[in-house]
């Protein structure tokens, strides 16, 4: 079996694979690259609407261009890339490097590395995940592989659907669908408020007429060889169904966009998980319980935007290039814990010293005009910042001052 | 002058009953056609059911049911071996609380009275240490070590294939609409097709009542219990060792949580009488699995799930129907076969083997030609892996991620014995889209294999039944037309 050396494995070569990539190289590390894809840029490939790059290239693109500019700049950098190379095992040897096991149709290799960073992304869940019953006709199919059999194969999938969640994937392929022609019904929404970004309500459903039932979900597919039709029923403030409220609205197709899940299957035995985000548990510097593995994107946690996933990744890069020069300082870690109204956050642990922390988050519920905290277990505030309004559907973000933290600190949303 | 027929033995019905007797009727030199209304075999009850190989200590002694259970359990060992499908003989224990005691010795001498070896009562100390996620509740067991774990529609599609090799002939798409007896046989008929055949047996399952009606056999008065379940990702795998069963009703063998050959955990099936087949999952149902279970394992996770899905069990009084119809010649009846069909279905063959020997059907036992598993490329040695990617690099490409299928399995199976002209029968011989996603990732990359492979459009190829997921576009890209639509068009 062939054999290859590195400093860094990057498995996954989407948005955050090759920014960790690339940072990593800039950073003065030997890099690979493998992608289990024919082709660079990952979930980007199949986004073709606009609003990428805003916050990073300050420069509205499309995903595909989003992503070429990550992929010229990796090429240029002569980061070597295996395509069409899934990662099967990643193990951790005795001397502290990993062995990671990868099968392509070039054959089995065997790449030694001192450090791996996942960027594996994420999978969208399913119907049995929200225990959506009836019959099990041909037509259910999530938000994101409708995406990707319209605007990667050209195939449409649909006339008259009806959209399960109002993620963001799904109001984005509501604007699609309806571009293609399809008869887009409406979007129900179990939850009172939307779980998508205000923008993409906007811009993909309210642009085009097509209505947005909230605290309304569907809870029964119909039809015997295709979709025919789903039960909806209002939602009642506890999560139970009004079912004096059932209605049948045909249709044949089912779209779900009812939420993404970390691919983090194939190191969750070997790491610890953050059973809130489905995704590992990392310190300050990304990495994860083992040393020298790191994680970044949305293996890591979901994001919503791509230039966010750019930003963590190139930190993690960073991180990996420190660590396989044995550069990478690891002081006494404190617990950043979640407080008032926050669901969780990342990293998990942080260290004084210097420069500044950024800790991603969501929270579990809506609140306008507040006030962001970060507070040592004292009660000293080491981080504040107002708010105008938080929402479970927008990561939020708070940087925090290295030399303050002394102590574990918490997270909160606080009136004032 | 002997009449000739095309077949010696006509089947109706490609379930894991009709399969077995097709094999077993094939492997004896007996000339054989085997029908199926579907677009392949094993989409019946056989597909969706606890896949449990029962040990037969629930029937009642003297039923069908109890012998051809206790009968076909002892059988499946070696077929499992002969066609290369794999076989968890994990046991199953029936789980009782404190009061249950007496339930599990009637049970046990229940066993005992129907022939079952392998019985043995269990205290707490010697159940927990076999299972130790069991609620703490439970007090008493009954392990059966003989129940053993299938996956029935893989056996139903080998059976098929092995029949095949060795000179049967399948028909699918053949849904049974007339039967005529004619000069001392049968005339089968779908449609326009017809063959004919000096005996029939009619393993329809659901079916079973219109075929023996078609006959004008004995009429058959079906019930459906509808069986819900809740599959869990591979994650949950080790959960339960074997079967876990509470103390059996009268409406059946209970809630179960039980681990599958592939390495997922299952909880169900539920017990709800319907008036018409239908497979369709109720909330009820999803609840009520829920809530039992919790009685019976600790710590289920059903954020887990990656599949409902529902089997119906059809039965006709309170045994399994097996025999001669006494209305009308040469046909033989297999009706109400609700579980344990599966752990039966081998010595139901068996038996319709000797009944049609006594009526003068000659047999012979021939070489049995071996079937050849399908290449699985995660049971492969990395030696063999790599010389088989060496050979064909299709299966060093990988598309379904959550299960490992490469493209080079979904060919092999497109060019398998039986071709699966469907997504999900590729889904049924490998698991492709079986995973925790679903096919979310690799259902596209599957439909554009297919239709490569048989030079069709997407559009044509087919999910399930006759239904793609594909449709034609409803106008051009709309965005485009609407404006072309604002135009006022002249007509020249
Ligand atoms: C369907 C969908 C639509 C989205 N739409 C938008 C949008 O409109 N706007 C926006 O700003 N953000 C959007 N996002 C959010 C997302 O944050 C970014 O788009 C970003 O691209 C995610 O990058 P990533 O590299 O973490 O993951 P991905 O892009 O998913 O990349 C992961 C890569 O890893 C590879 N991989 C995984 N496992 C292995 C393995 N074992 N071996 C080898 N390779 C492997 C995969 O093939 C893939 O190429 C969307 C996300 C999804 C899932
Ligand atoms: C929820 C549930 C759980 C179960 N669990 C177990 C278990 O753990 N162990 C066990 O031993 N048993 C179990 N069983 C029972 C077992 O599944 C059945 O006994 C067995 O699958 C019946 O097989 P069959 O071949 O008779 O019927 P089927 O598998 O239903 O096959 C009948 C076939 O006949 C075809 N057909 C019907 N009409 C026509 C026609 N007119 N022309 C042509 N073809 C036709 C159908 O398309 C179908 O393919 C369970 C059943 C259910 C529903």
């Amino acid at each position: 079996m062939d054999k290859i050396k590195t400093e860094i494995l990057v498995i996954g070569g989407g948005a955050s694979g090759l920014s960790a990539g690339i940072s990593a190289t800039r950073n003065g590390a030997k890099v690979i690259i493998v992608d289990r894809e024919e082709k660079l840029g990952g979930i980007l490939k199949q986004c073709i609407h606009n609003g990428f790059g805003l916050k990073y290239y300050k420069k509205e693109m499309t995903g595909p261009e989003y992503a070429n500019n990550l992929i010229v700049e990796a090429k240029s950098l002569n980061i070597p890339i295996l395509m069409q190379t899934s990662v099967t095992k990643v193990t951790k040897m005795q001397n502290g490097s990993f062995k990671v096991k990868v099968v392509s149709p070039n054959g089995l290799k065997e790449i030694i590395a001192k450090a791996v960073i996942l960027a594996m992304g994420c999978r969208e869940r399913t119907a049995a995940s929200i225990s959506l019953g009836g019959t099990r006709p041909v037509g259910v199919i999530s938000a994101g592989s409708a995406q990707k059999m319209i605007n990667v194969y050209g195939q449409m999938i649909g006339k008259n659907v009806v959209i399960v969640g109002s993620g963001d994937v799904g109001l984005i392929m509501a604007r699609r669908l309806y571009f293609e022609g399809a008869n887009v019904i409406g979007v129900y929404e179990i939850n009172s408020i939307p779980s998508g970004l205000n923008r993409n309500i906007v811009q993909c459903l309210n642009d085009y007429n097509i209505p947005l039932h909230l605290s309304e979900t569907v809870v029964e597919v119909l039809g015997k060889d295709r979709v025919s039709g789903v039960v909806v029923a209002k939602v009642n403030p506890d999560f139970s169904f009004d079912l004096k409220t059932r209605r049948v609205i045909p249709c044949d197709t089912i779209l779900l966009s009812v939420g993404l899940v970390p691919e983090t299957d194939l190191v969750s035995n070997d790491i610890v998980i953050n059973k809130l985000t489905s995704g590992a548990v990392v310190d300050d510097n990304y990495q994860t319980s083992t040393s020298g593995l790191f994680s970044c994107g949305n293996v890591l946690h979901v994001h919503d935007i791509v230039d966010d996933v750019t930003m963590e990744s190139i930190d993690a890069g960073k991180c990996a290039a420190l660590f396989v020069k044995n550069k990478l300082t690891e002081g006494k870690k404190f617990k950043v814990l979640t407080g008032n109204l926050v669901r969780y956050s990342v990293p998990s642990y942080a260290e004084g010293g210097q420069g500044f922390l950024n800790v991603k988050f969501r929270v579990s519920g809506v609140k306008k005009d507040c006030f962001i905290t970060a507070r040592l277990a004292d009660g000293t505030v080491i981080a504040k910042r107002p708010a105008k309004i938080v929402l479970p559907a927008q990561m939020e973000q708070v940087v925090i001052d290295k030399s303050k933290i002394v102590g574990d600190l918490t997270i909160s949303v606080e009136d004032n | 002058m002997e009449k000739v027929f095309d077949y010696e033995v006509g089947i109706i019905g490609a379930g894991i009953v009709g399969a077995f007797t097709f094999d077993t009727l094939v492997t004896n030199g007996v000339k054989t056609c085997l029908c199926e209304a579907g677009e392949d075999v094993s989409l019946g009850a056989s597909k969706a059911n606890s896949a449990i190989i029962h040990a037969g200590y629930d029937p009642i002694p003297g039923s069908n049911m109890a012998r051809l259970n206790v009968k076909g359990n002892k059988m499946y060992e070696e077929v499992a071996e002969r066609l290369g499908e794999k076989l968890l003989k994990c046991g199953s224990i029936v789980v009782a609380d404190e009061t249950g005691l007496d339930g599990i010795k009637e049970l046990y001498e229940r066993g005992l009275a129907n022939g079952v070896s392998g019985l043995k009562i269990l205290n707490k100390e010697e159940l927990h240490a076999l299972e130790p996620n069991l609620n703490d509740n439970l007090c008493y067991g009954l392990l059966a070590k003989t129940a053993k774990v299938v996956s029935p529609y893989n056996f139903t599609i080998s059976l098929c294939e092995e029949a095949i090799i060795n000179g049967g002939t399948l028909k699918l798409d053949y849904p049974v609409d007339k039967l005529e007896f004619k000069n001392g046989g049968w005339k089968v008929s779908s449609g326009k097709n017809s063959f004919t055949c000096h005996y029939l047996v009619n393993c329809a399952g659901a079916g079973c009542d219109k075929i023996n009606e078609l006959a004008g056999a004995e009429k058959l008065n079906l019930t459906y219990t509808l069986g819900e379940y809740i599959l869990l990702d591979k994650s949950e795998h080790g959960l339960v060792n074997r079967p876990i069963f509470p103390m059996p009703t009268k409406l059946g063998k209970g809630i179960l949580v039980a681990p599958t050959v592939a390495g997922n955990i299952i909880c169900g099936p539920t017990a709800k009488l319907i008036d018409k087949y239908s497979t369709r999952v109720t909330s009820e149902g999803v609840i009520e699995i829920r809530e039992k279970t919790k009685n019976l394992v600790n710590g289920i996770d059903f954020r887990k799930a990656i599949k409902l899905y529902a089997g119906v069990r059809v039965k006709e009084g309170k045994d399994f129907i097996l025999g001669f119809s006494k209305l009308v010649p040469n046909f033989y009846i297999t009706a109400g076969i609700c579980s344990p069909g599966l752990a039966s279905a081998p010595a139901i063959a068996d038996e319709i083997l000797q009944n049609l020997q006594k009526c003068g059907v000659k047999t012979h036992k021939i070489a049995i030609k071996r079937r050849k598993p399908y290449i699985n490329t995660q049971n492969l040695t990395e030696e063999e892996f790599a010389a088989l990617i060496a050979k064909n690099p299709k299966f060093g490409k990988l598309i379904c991620r959550c299960e490992g299928i490469t493209e080079g399995e979904i060919e092999q199976v497109l060019k398998g014995v039986i071709t699966p002209l469907t997504v999900e029968g590729i889904k049924r011989r490998l698991r492709a889209t079986m995973g925790r996603c679903q096919g979310s990732f690799c259902l596209p990359m599957i439909i554009d294999i297919m239709a490569k492979y048989y030079k069709i459009d997407p559009s044509q190829v087919i999910i399930r039944g006759k239904t793609s997921l594909v449709t034609s576009r409803v106008k051009e890209a709309g965005i485009y037309s609407q404006k072309e639509e604002e135009e006022p068009k002249t007509n020249g």
